[in-house]
């Protein structure tokens, strides 16, 4: 990640590279507060719009896991052609650290096409795990907990981690026998509770 | 490395003095430090918001946000500093630090919250119960302690003996791990039943039941099994009166003489400070009846400072039925009598070990002088509580007897020195069931060889409780 930051930080025009060169050396030596804040600023002054992933990864980096998964979404909208392997790998560890796994599933797929061995290695590794995580089928508890998620993070107004998590929960409910919420309806308790 | 890392590495302490460039004003590259350290600010990480804030004084040391911003941070930086501190004190069972520690965090403080909860903590350990529940107000009207600061309230409670209300508070905490607290709070709770029914079988070995004297050729060995029953009613809780009952039956493998019978009842109050409680019981050995006691016990406790003062007083007053328990042969006669016991200790609990030690007197005055004598000596105890519910514990004494009187058998005065030890243990399978276990051992050197001995005896039981709120 170091290397890979502090190569795309000399591909950026200046003022940015410096804040970025700045980030990626506190990255390096563990000091991810730090190295947030230099990318947020490498970020603000916009001279390297890859900055914003970056801040993702960082913020994974520090256990943020909710703010990541929202400064990914914007990261992908503003530099869709910022991302690497290494940044998708972040990516999949955020989603897994919400207990997103189809989403970590998917970034690791997306990671691993273009990773080197050693982050290749890594992401078949969490694979792996992960497919025994989404082997057995749902229960509606765990269906009901992600829709559950999903309304709070609107309210929030983290509406890219909320759509994550329906889509999560969307995804689980179609691999149950009985399709329970497979429309994404609110369930029974919620709908007798609404308003 | 560059000027700017140079800068930044030398201002590694977020909340040093910031040392301005000499010369270099950037507004805008300070613009975006103040930026990020809003952002975190808000996101709660005042440490990188501090160390943001430094960077935008750096650059301009005319912004005003960075500089408000940088006292904001730094304030709350020594409040969290002051709240982890207190945490470690307390977790070094250190409170009366804890609250000073605290002291640095105002009421308006982000940190209030957590400051209030533990401050209640450190003065539930100092015992001072009151001022704990005071201390807690702020927090139970926080959404986000509320959980926790209710949590605290039942534990205050169920301190003060009003179980009623800790079991009303545990139920209505709905937060997060709070919740979980307090749902495994909640049995220990209930396991308070007012009606308390228990029964248990025990088999073991008893190497010198008998108690017969080292060198002698015959074996006072035998093993046996036993089955107990005991029922307790506390009508009121924890305080108020209390009633209850125990029964024994044991019967021996081949020395049938010390085959028993005990059934005892009891009654008596119980108080916050200790319990007071008169009782009767009646006993039979060999089949035959052999005692009759009525008795009068005191306890009281008090805790200071984290430790908790135990003493007790007892005397009973003992009625050997006559000529009726082969064992006692034609020496039957005499032994009755008053015997007076009493002790006074210290126990000191750091979850999961439990810490005892005291001092024990006892005085048996037995209506033949020969009978009566005087035993003190020191005891300790450690058990070992995990949060499963296995106990297991340790216990050892000594202690000095010394008769009053020559023993007319033998013409001399006797006089023992006893060392026991028992380790115990107790194994729950479920709510109800437990398995028991016990190994003790005794040995006594007395002036009068025929007393001199040794004793080990180990068991296995199983025991029932069934407890009735």
């Amino acid at each position: 990640m170091a290397l890979a930051l502090a190569g795309a930080a000399a591909l950026a025009a200046p003022p940015s590279t410096p804040h970025l060169r700045a980030g990626a050396e506190h990255f390096r030596s563990g000091r991810f507060e730090e190295a947030l804040v230099e990318f947020r600023v490498s970020d603000t002054l916009g001279e390297a719009t890859d900055a914003s992933w970056y801040v993702a990864a960082t913020l994974t980096k520090l256990g943020r896991a909710e703010e990541a998964h929202e400064a990914f979404a914007q990261a992908e909208r503003r530099s869709p052609g910022g991302r690497d392997a290494l940044l998708d790998f972040y990516r999949a560890l955020a989603c897994h650290q919400l207990r997103l796994y189809t989403c970590a599933d998917a970034a690791l797929v997306a990671a691993g096409t273009r990773a080197g061995p050693t982050v290749a290695g890594h992401a078949a590794k969490m694979r792996a795990e992960l497919m025994t995580v989404l082997r057995a089928e749902p229960s509606r508890a765990t269906v009901d907990w992600y829709f559950e998620r999903a309304r709070e993070a609107e309210a929030r107004s983290q509406l890219a981690l909320a759509a994550a998590y329906r889509r999560e929960a969307a995804a689980l409910a179609r691999r149950r026998q009985d399709c329970y919420r497979c429309d994404g309806t609110a369930s029974a308790v919620h709908t007798s509770q609404a308003p | 490395m560059t000027p700017l890392l140079l800068l930044l590495a030398l201002a590694h302490a977020p909340c040093t003095p910031p040392s301005p460039a000499a010369g270099v004003v950037d507004a805008r590259g300070a613009a975006a430090y103040v930026n990020a350290g809003e952002m975190e600010m808000a996101a709660g990480a005042v440490r990188a918001a501090a160390f943001a804030y430094g960077a935008a004084l750096r650059l301009d040391a005319s912004n005003l946000r960075a500089r408000e911003g940088l006292a904001r941070a730094c304030a709350r930086l020594r409040e969290d500093d002051a709240v982890e501190a207190a945490s470690a004190h307390l977790d070094a069972a250190r409170p009366r630090e804890a609250l000073a520690s605290l002291k640095e965090v105002t009421e308006d403080s982000a940190r209030a919250d957590d400051a209030a909860l533990l401050r209640a903590l450190a003065l539930m350990e100092l015992g001072e119960d009151t001022a704990a529940h005071t201390a807690l107000a702020p927090a139970t009207r926080s959404p986000g302690a509320a959980g926790t600061a209710r949590l605290l309230e039942a534990v205050l409670a169920f301190r003060a003996d009003r179980a009623g209300e800790a079991e009303a508070l545990l139920v209505g905490v709905r937060e997060g791990r709070a919740r979980t607290s307090a749902e495994a709070l909640l049995p220990l709770l209930r396991r308070d039943e007012r009606l308390r029914l228990s029964a248990a079988v025990r088999a073991g070995w008893d190497g010198n039941l008998a108690r017969v004297p080292e060198g002698a050729d015959e074996s006072g060995a035998d093993g046996a099994t036993a089955l107990e029953a005991s029922v307790s009613w506390t009508p009121t809780g924890a305080r108020g009166p209390l009633l209850g009952a125990n029964a024994l039956l044991s019967r021996q493998l081949t020395q049938h003489a010390f085959d028993a019978m005990v059934v005892d009842a009891h009654g008596g109050w119980r108080l916050g400070w200790g319990e007071a409680l008169a009782g009767a019981s009646y006993s039979q050995l060999g089949g035959s009846p052999y005692l009759m006691a009525l008795r009068l016990d005191v306890a009281a406790r008090r805790e200071v400072g984290g430790l908790l003062l135990q003493a007790e007083y007892g005397v009973r007053r003992e009625l050997f039925l006559r000529e009726l328990a082969p064992v006692l042969s034609s020496q039957d006669s005499g032994f009755s009598g008053w015997r007076h016991v009493g002790g006074a200790g210290v126990a000191w609990w750091r979850a999961p070990l439990l810490l005892r030690a005291g001092w024990r007197l006892e005085a048996d005055r037995a209506d033949a002088a020969f009978y009566s004598f005087v035993e003190h000596g020191p005891e300790a105890g450690l058990t070992l509580l995990t949060e499963s519910g296995v106990a297991v514990g340790l216990e050892l004494r000594a202690a000095a007897r010394r008769f009053l009187d020559v023993d007319p058998s033998f013409g001399t005065l006797r006089a023992d020195g006893v060392l026991g030890a028992a380790l115990t243990a107790s194994l729950p399978m479920d709510a109800h069931w437990s398995w028991l276990a016990s190994l003790q051992g005794t040995r006594v050197v007395s002036t009068l060889p025929a007393f001199t001995h040794g004793r080990v005896a180990a068991a296995l039981g199983l025991r029932y409780t069934l407890g009735v709120p």
